[in-house]
């Protein structure tokens, strides 16, 4: 089935993401430690922009199957049920429409970036097309897995929307309304 | 096209998209798409781009996940048992009594962790069996939880001025200290609140509690230290241009990990929760700011906000007028959406609006997050009031009214920055004064 190979993609790439936070804290580290002894390491700050553009990009399929993305459902929350599923599939249709459009434009702009050789305005003169990749890598995923869980849901009439479930703030079943 | 036309154009659309469940993020770049598409002539796929992408890759920004990581580590580990042992001997003998130790634990949390929802559930796990077992009033215990957990948002470190911060490219130390007073400011109005009723009822007359001695002190103060030591290394290191925050951060990661593994309660499974926890939040925070970086540079393109901003200059709108009608709006708002929803949303039309009326953008992030707290507790979406909620198993009306007096005094608050602005500017001032 299509969408558990989507899910395991999407777990992997939020594993990276977590890598990618550790690497964030290690340059931050660092930059502080290299600071403390006088010794100038040039492009730590750019790579920690870098690790947070990809941590927060390729963690986005994860939490969409999680359910944690913010939206509103108060004015589904109160549609009866078949309403409720068509608009959700509505919805959802669109975002993976905007998510792939997104990815589009974010993947040709890491093949710009790589044909004309831009590099980083920072003192690192890194190859721009590096740290975007994996930023273009995972709106891709993203886009693949918002994709999967409308096809999903169309075919067998199930919820579109993943229901949120675990994690720090769902210990109470209060939480619900607000977050997804 | 005429731009009052095109406004209700824009957000009918917006509305539209959210009302039917699209998610904030992709909303806004939808609509963003719409406008560049339809009112300007510019392509609209890479502008989307370099858009999101430089928005998302700042340094500035680089602070968030640590912090939140940071949050996600304490919240694992046996620090809200510490900090309740702790502050209990030292607050139970005030009028009011243990109420107290949830607006100081609230905010001792929240100089620790940037998540409202991490600092409420953190504190309210332990005080509310102590204080039910102890027959203190469920409104009041519910109201002040629901309240006092709102600091988490104006205290820095605080994931929502650090949003703010990077989408108006304002100073993210600055706004730290800039939110520090009127969040202490705060703080002591809640404990007011409580002595009060502690005084003047006779149900919080009857309720004291026996005095502690010094010994229960002294044991509550070392409790309590490894807390005020990671409180004072991260804002201190900030105030005194040590550190920048995200520098400031990930020594506040190292120090949560440190107390963690010293409490025996880092293992790989609680590791690796507490990373996955941090993806998910920043993963959710990076959708939001794509979405909004897109938006402010489309409606910049369409000139709408410019436009707008004329308009209200023409009216001889005063700044002044401009922040109480902004209020109205903001608290309107906040009854469907949370803070940091409510600031991606009309940031892009709001920004230029409030820069055009000479109003201090540091104040205004301020003013903003403080608005934005209200939001969590008004019904019907009001996060706060879900999570209480959720605690106590009592309905929404009950908990919504047992936050008003919180709400009121917020309010108050609000009032008080706007009629004194220095309250939120004096700290920043004072830092940049001595760096």
């Amino acid at each position: 089935m299509l969408s558990r190979h989507i899910r395991r993609v999407a777990d992997g790439c939020g594993a990276l993401a977590a890598m990618a936070i550790v690497v964030l804290a290690a340059l931050v580290l660092t930059s502080i430690v290299a600071r403390l002894a006088g010794v100038f390491i040039g492009g730590l700050t750019e790579g920690a922009g870098y690790c947070m553009a990809a941590a927060g990009a390729l963690g986005l399929a994860h939490t969409f199957l999680r359910g944690e993305h913010i939206r509103v459902d108060l004015v589904l929350g109160r549609l009866p049920a078949r309403w409720r599923l068509r608009v959700e599939q509505v919805a959802v249709v669109i975002s993976a429409g905007v998510c792939a459009y997104m990815a589009w434009f974010l993947a040709r702009m890491v093949v710009v970036s790589w044909r004309f050789g831009d590099i980083s305005d920072g003192s690192d003169a890194l190859a721009l097309w590096i740290p975007q990749l994996p930023v273009a890598v995972g709106f891709g995923v993203f886009a693949l897995a918002v994709a999967a869980a409308a096809w999903d849901s169309i075919r067998t009439g199930r919820p579109a929307v993943p229901e949120k479930d675990g994690g720090l703030l769902d210990e109470d079943a209060g939480a619900r309304g607000a977050r997804h | 096209m005429d731009a009052v036309l095109l406004t209700v154009l824009f957000v009918v659309a917006l509305l539209l998209l959210l009302g039917g469940g699209v998610w904030i993020g992709v909303a806004l770049l939808a609509v963003g798409a719409f406008a560049m598409e339809g009112f300007t002539a510019r392509p609209v796929g890479p502008a989307m781009a370099t858009a999101a992408w430089s928005q998302i890759s700042s340094w500035g920004l680089a602070s968030l996940p640590l912090f939140i990581w940071m949050g996600e580590i304490l919240f694992r580990t046996r620090l809200s048992r510490g900090l309740f042992d702790g502050l209990a001997p030292l607050l139970r003998r005030l009028p009011g009594g243990l109420l107290h130790v949830n607006v100081a634990g609230c905010t001792a949390f929240s100089a620790i962790s940037g998540s409202s929802a991490a600092t409420l559930l953190t504190v309210g796990k332990i005080t509310m069996p102590e204080l039910k077992s102890r027959n203190y009033p469920d409104s009041l215990v519910c109201g002040t939880l629901a309240g006092a957990g709102t600091l988490g948002l104006l205290i820095p470190p605080s994931i929502t001025m650090i949003i703010y911060g990077v989408m108006v490219q304002e100073s993210i130390a600055r706004l730290f200290m800039a939110g520090l007073v009127p969040g202490l400011l705060l703080a002591a109005l809640f404990g007011a609140y409580i002595l009060s009723w502690g005084l003047l009822t006779r149900g919080g007359r009857a309720l004291r509690e026996p005095k502690a001695t010094w010994r229960e002190k002294a044991v509550g103060l070392v409790s309590l230290s490894p807390v005020v030591l990671l409180i004072a290394g991260v804002i201190g290191s900030i105030y005194f241009g040590i550190a920048s925050p995200t520098e400031a951060a990930v020594v506040g990661v190292i120090g949560a990990l440190v107390i963690a593994a010293a409490q025996g309660s880092l293992g790989v499974a609680s590791l690796r929760d507490s990373l996955m926890g941090t993806v998910r939040t920043t993963a959710m925070v990076t959708l939001l700011l794509a979405g909004s970086a897109f938006l402010t540079l489309a409606m910049g393109f369409t000139g709408l906000p410019r436009t707008l901003a004329a308009w209200i200059g023409e009216m001889n709108f005063g700044a002044v007028e401009l922040i109480l009608a902004l209020m109205v709006f903001y608290v309107l708002l906040g009854c469907f959406l949370d803070g940091i929803s409510m600031i991606v949303l009309t940031i892009a039309v709001v920004e230029p609006l409030v820069r055009a009326a000479g109003i201090d953008m540091i104040w205004f992030g301020v003013f903003v997050v403080l608005v934005g707290e209200m939001a969590l507790i008004t019904p019907p979406v009001g996060f706060n009031l879900f999570l209480v909620q959720g605690m106590t198993g009592r309905g929404m009306g009950f908990v919504a009214r047992a936050a008003t007096p919180m709400f009121l005094i917020m309010f108050a608050t609000v009032v008080l920055l706007i009629a004194f602005p220095q309250i939120a500017l004096w700290l920043p001032e004072a830092m940049t004064a001595r760096n």
